[in-house]
């Protein structure tokens, strides 16, 4: 099953990822061999079968709407590569609007 | 073609916070507001590894009674999904929500517009989602991210594209509050973000069916920037054709201060968020008991009280409205009524003297000194007679300051309406015998002098002499002494 370059680009793109140009070929022949894979999946006769959206029988699993206490703000924050006043620090992620 | 031959086509997307104690998947507290960053969250809420988020049967009860207010079909089979994005607020790099099957669909919201006219105003869906967290946006340039608000509870409820002016969307966004309100599950104040609109504006001639391109509207921050930026929006496209430009399909930023919408970003390509099925939340079969069960927990909504107030009780329209504003108003002015029947005045008072006092005061009814049965009580000692309208709105001040029963400060003050024939012509040869000058003027014919007249025995009687019988009696003493035939 052939894919086009283009989304291959937008699949990147959409992933936040990078790709440098010369790698687009190699992953556009993984992407088709995956697709190719799954497609082995068309030969079953599915005609009359409801589609499955989860694997367990459950539903309705509820919880109260009772508070317990968050986690104390240093685990919270960790992780965080960078902080100010407990406040995640980030670099610039918009344009000027 | 001018700006009147073009109309707008005008459809809405609002997120309302509901007000659950808890957040939607997690035991985090949603009371957020003015609280530390990054205080109210836990695991789940930041998405970290490894967690299971579990649904807040509240969110679902608040869910289920805002599709019944507003009249839509019920999914039985609901259940959420993942829409990708990537943004420092969405610590998941998703937003659990809903995609095809929102919890209801196929709703309406009557509007009331200002020349009294009705319509119905489709709503297409109702979804339940998780709010993002915040971004600052620092003056050098950095992000810094508060998750407090990541995983509040959210409605989203998406109109269909039926409003054709700013007016109506307006309507429909008062409309949607009270609703809201109503049934307890949101505060709906634009202000502190507890409902967020977004606008989709299209313009087309008058008389046409097709769409126009449409443009979305974000960051408005109060109903009255919702239509002056539709306002603004719809001068800009009617413009834009007129030069035989093309709209462009953009998302606008509406700027408050400058009044005006700009450029966000241009929709090249249709977003795509990949949508699936959320695999850590099992899916949500609503039965009949449970709708059941949740339709016995909504309270009489603002449409049916209105009319039945309307019908009920043979007062205006208008009054009717702008006392169902109020859930607690409306039931206040209802038990007036039943303490004296008549419903027309008693909701003049409501209106005019109590809200003006209250609204003064920024009191809620429910924190008012007057209880609705006093309120009746005085309109019945009006309507029987034993005050006069102008004492009566001295003995309201004071019941408003004290908390007093009408009939008390009547007595204690000595207020009760003077309505005896003979005591009130006793004042009035009184008055005619001291202002002869002005029996002179009447009988030269300058009738103005009756006024004064009737002003002196006012005067004399500390305003509790029946208006009515002093009128009456002073002309026939005028006639009979004096011969003065008054009109
Ligand atoms: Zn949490």
């Amino acid at each position: 099953m052939s894919i086009e370059v283009e989304t291959v680009r937008r699949l990147f793109e959409l992933s936040k990822l990078s790709v440098a140009e010369e790698e687009i070929a190699s992953f556009q022949g993984d992407l088709e061999a995956m697709l190719d894979y799954a497609k082995s999946l068309e030969e079953v006769n599915t005609d009359g079968v409801e589609p499955t959206f989860f694997i367990t029988p459950q539903a309705n699993v509820f919880r109260e709407d009772v508070v317990s206490p968050s986690l104390p703000s240093e685990k919270v924050l960790q992780e965080a590569p960078t902080k100010i006043h407990r406040y995640f620090r980030l670099p610039k992620v918009i344009e000027n609007i | 073609m001018s700006q009147e031959e073009f109309e707008t086509v005008i459809g809405l997307e609002v997120h309302v916070q509901l007000n659950t104690k808890t957040k939607i998947f997690c035991n985090c507290s949603t009371d957020y507001s003015n609280k530390p960053a990054n205080t109210h969250v836990c695991e789940v809420c930041m998405g970290l590894p490894g967690v299971l988020p579990v649904l807040n049967q509240n969110v679902l009860q608040y869910a289920m009674k805002a599709c019944m207010a507003l009249e839509c079909d019920i999914t039985k089979e609901t259940k959420f999904d993942r829409k990708h994005y990537f943004y420092p607020d969405l610590p998941k790099a998703y937003q659990i929500s809903q995609f095809d099957k929102p919890i209801g669909e196929r709703g309406r919201i009557r509007i009331e517009l200002e020349d009294g006219s009705e319509r119905l105003i489709g709503v297409t869906r109702i979804h339940m989602e998780e709010d993002a967290g915040k971004s600052l946006h620092a003056e050098n340039g950095e992000t810094l991210v508060d998750y407090n608000r990541a995983c509040v509870p959210l409605l989203e409820i998406v109109s269909e594209p039926d409003m054709r002016t700013p007016e109506e969307a307006r309507a429909y966004l008062e409309k949607l509050k009270l609703i809201m309100r109503y049934i307890g599950v949101s505060d709906c104040d634009m202000e502190n973000g507890s409902l967020r609109c977004d606008v989709n504006v299209s313009v087309r001639p008058v008389g046409t069916e097709k769409f126009g391109t449409k443009v979305e509207i974000k960051n408005m921050n109060s109903f009255r920037s919702v239509v002056r930026a539709l306002e603004y929006e719809k001068k800009r496209q009617v413009r834009q054709i007129k030069r035989d430009q093309r709209i462009l399909q953009q998302t606008m930023l509406w700027d408050d201060v400058k009044g005006e919408t700009r450029v966000m970003r241009t929709k090249e390509n249709a977003d795509d968020y990949r949508y699936f099925p959320e695999p850590d939340l099992p899916p949500v079969h609503i039965t009949q008991d449970m709708i059941q069960e949740v339709s016995q927990l909504l309270p009489e909504l603002p449409d049916k009280k209105v009319d039945r107030i309307i019908k009920t009780y043979q007062i205006p329209a208008y009054n009717a409205r702008l006392m169902a504003e109020d859930r607690e108003l409306s039931d206040y002015f209802e038990e007036a009524v039943r303490s004296h029947n008549n419903p027309v005045s008693i909701s003049n008072w409501i209106l005019s003297e109590l809200l003006r006092e209250l609204n003064k005061d920024l009191l809620p009814i429910r924190d008012c000194k007057i209880k609705a049965s006093h309120l009746g009580k005085l309109v019945y000692l009006i309507d029987s007679g034993v005050i006069s309208g102008k004492i009566a709105k001295d003995v309201f001040e004071e019941m408003y300051k004290e908390g007093s029963e009408p009939e008390s400060i009547v007595k204690s003050r000595g207020l009760t309406q003077i309505s005896d024939d003979s005591q009130i012509q006793e004042i009035i040869l009184a008055v005619l015998t001291n202002n002869s000058q002005s029996v002179h003027d009447m009988q030269a014919g300058k009738m103005k002098a009756f006024g004064f007249l009737v002003g002196q025995i006012m005067k004399e009687t500390r305003g509790k002499a029946n208006p009515g019988k002093v009128n009456e009696i002073l002309k026939s003493l005028l006639r009979e002494k004096y011969q003065i035939e008054c009109p």
